[in-house]
């Protein structure tokens, strides 16, 4: 332990009861990072302090509870029965509480697309803004161009410079017009996004797989450990990747009309589907039959693994296997 | 004392179930949840704020605050780095402490304004509030006395360990020590006995 570190340590008592100014608060932050039995015992202090507290316990007014459930549904919506919205809910969560814990000085380190972790969290409110205006709530009124590339570039050079709460904050409200849209919209309405018509159930899982392969973005910037989603949001995001294979491969216009894949995707999460490989009819005998673990198979639909790259097991034609693949990232994230 | 075994962020219990699947259930957005951790623990947020700023209003907006805050972002809570109470406490306790500083500063601008002296807190008074919880009431008893008013200064009172030294009239790095020292009593005191009941509610049994 350095003298500094030494200095540091004699302060965590005072930290664990906020007892201390903000630069020695910042300081203590960043040793327990890397001083596992500093952490430790902060847990221990704050542990007592909390304990210290409780022998204060005294009843609010009654009236306060209603007054938190209604400030909180501003904030975020509730869950409804719908599992589309679930998954929505879910992930955006995820994602928000991931940016919690990013460092203010991580902000500028590169992603894996080119984009810094700042950027990449400005091109995610860009998008979820996009999805707003095309549900006919805008959230950035003034920013127009639904262009990926453009609106990205537009809203990296508004918010580049500015507090990363600024575009958390924009994010929240276009996350919150689309789950409030959602809940009302009937099923199958349609949301023309991007320039494509995406049913309301589709469309949420489409955003939800984004947030996830951008936080994973993001891990992965930071170092840290990739997070898949729980599996009955990772089996629609599959889902998702899977039923949209014919009308990938019509548009790539590697269609095989007639031709049948199984895709098996395996772990928690996974399932079994039957796919035309073509705007064509399902056949009950597929021509071809892959094999491959359920994350993965997420990994190849959003880009971050190339197909070549994810272990399968291919009963059948590889060919077809391998159009199967390039295919099912298309119209799952955008 | 029994040496605890600790999880690697070096938390002294598991994480109970309840707190587990609580969190889950707000991440899909259960407002019951929401509403099961208020019953649970508001009297807890309640009254810390209650205690630390002194003002039923202020009290009410850091309480709002805090639970408004769990249901924005449950995923911040991570059982394995220490209890649910433990983290509402810790938010509510930064929330009402820079209330205080916010308060304190505006309250000396004014008096510089009026050139009036500064008053200083009545120490005795804090040393002597009235605690609930038996535990910890006990420990806080058996704190050597300038350990006990330090932690009730610094925790109660708002005030930095800086603050702390100057009130008490001793040098800085005592007044980090005593914290400490104090805090890791009390500490220690909830390790010897079954932690439960004490550990995982601000008020009551936790069963629900």
């Amino acid at each position: 332990m350095t003298t500094d570190d030494t200095t540091i340590d004699e302060l965590l008592g005072a930290y664990a009861l906020d007892a201390v100014e903000p630069a020695e608060a910042a300081a203590v932050e960043e040793y327990i990072e890397r001083a596992p039995s500093a952490a430790s015992e902060l847990a221990r202090l704050r542990n007592a302090a909390a304990a210290i507290g409780a022998t204060e316990a005294f009843a609010p007014p009654p009236e306060l509870l209603d007054s938190v459930l209604s400030a909180a549904r501003t904030r975020r919506p509730a869950h409804t029965d719908d599992p589309f919205l679930a998954v929505y809910l879910s992930e955006t969560a995820r994602y928000d509480a991931l940016l919690d814990t990013v460092p203010a000085d991580a902000l500028d380190v590169l992603t894996d697309n080119g984009l810094t972790v700042h950027e990449l969290i400005i091109h995610l409110a860009a998008m979820e803004s996009a999805v707003a205006a095309a549900i006919g709530r805008p959230t950035a009124p003034d920013m127009t161009d639904e262009d990926i590339e453009r609106r990205t570039s537009a809203f990296v050079a508004r918010f580049r410079g500015r507090p990363l709460r600024e575009v958390r904050t924009l994010w929240r409200a276009s996350v919150n017009e689309l789950a409030q849209w959602s809940q009302h919209a009937s099923a199958g309405k349609r949301v023309h996004v991007f320039g494509l018509p995406f049913p309301r159930e589709s469309n949420l899982v489409s955003r939800a797989f984004e947030t996830w392969t951008h936080a994973d973005d993001i891990r992965r910037a930071l170092g840290r450990q990739l997070s898949p989603p729980e599996p009955e949001v990772l089996h629609r995001m599959a889902n998702l990747s899977v039923t949209t294979v014919p009308a990938s491969l019509e548009m790539l216009e590697r269609a095989h009309r007639g031709k049948t894949a199984r895709v098996v995707l395996t772990g928690p999460g996974g399932g079994d589907w039957l796919v035309p490989l073509g705007f064509s009819e399902t056949s009950e005998a597929p021509d071809v039959v892959v094999t491959t673990e359920v994350v993965g198979w997420c990994r190849v639909a959003s880009e971050r693994l190339a197909p070549g790259a994810l272990a399968r097991h291919v009963e059948g034609d590889p060919a077809l296997a391998d159009d199967l693949l390039s295919a099912s990232s298309a119209f799952a994230t955008l | 004392m029994t040496e605890q075994v600790r999880g690697p962020a070096g938390r002294d219990v598991r994480p109970s179930q309840w707190e587990r699947v609580t969190r889950d259930r707000l991440i899909a957005g259960e407002e019951a949840a929401l509403t099961e951790i208020y019953d649970q623990f508001s009297s807890f947020v309640y009254g810390l704020a209650l205690r630390v700023i002194g003002d039923a209003r202020a009290a009410e907006d850091v309480s709002q605050d805090v639970f408004v805050c769990v249901w924005e972002r449950p995923a911040a809570f991570e059982p394995d780095r220490g209890s649910l109470r433990t983290w509402l406490g810790t938010l509510a306790h930064r929330r009402a402490v820079d209330h205080v500083r916010r308060e304190e500063a505006r309250r000396r601008r004014a008096l510089k304004e009026a050139s009036r002296p500064d008053t200083t807190p009545d120490v005795e008074e804090m040393a002597v509030a009235l605690v609930t919880a038996e535990r910890v009431r006990a420990a806080l008893a058996t704190l050597p006395d300038d350990q006990r008013r330090a932690i009730q200064l610094a925790y109660f009172g708002g005030k930095t360990y800086r603050q702390v030294a100057e009130v008490l009239g001793i040098p800085e790095g005592t007044a980090k020590s005593r914290l400490r020292l104090g805090l890791r009593r009390i500490a220690d005191a909830l390790d010897d006995e079954s932690p439960d009941a004490v550990l995982n509610t601000g008020r009551g049994p936790s069963s629900r």
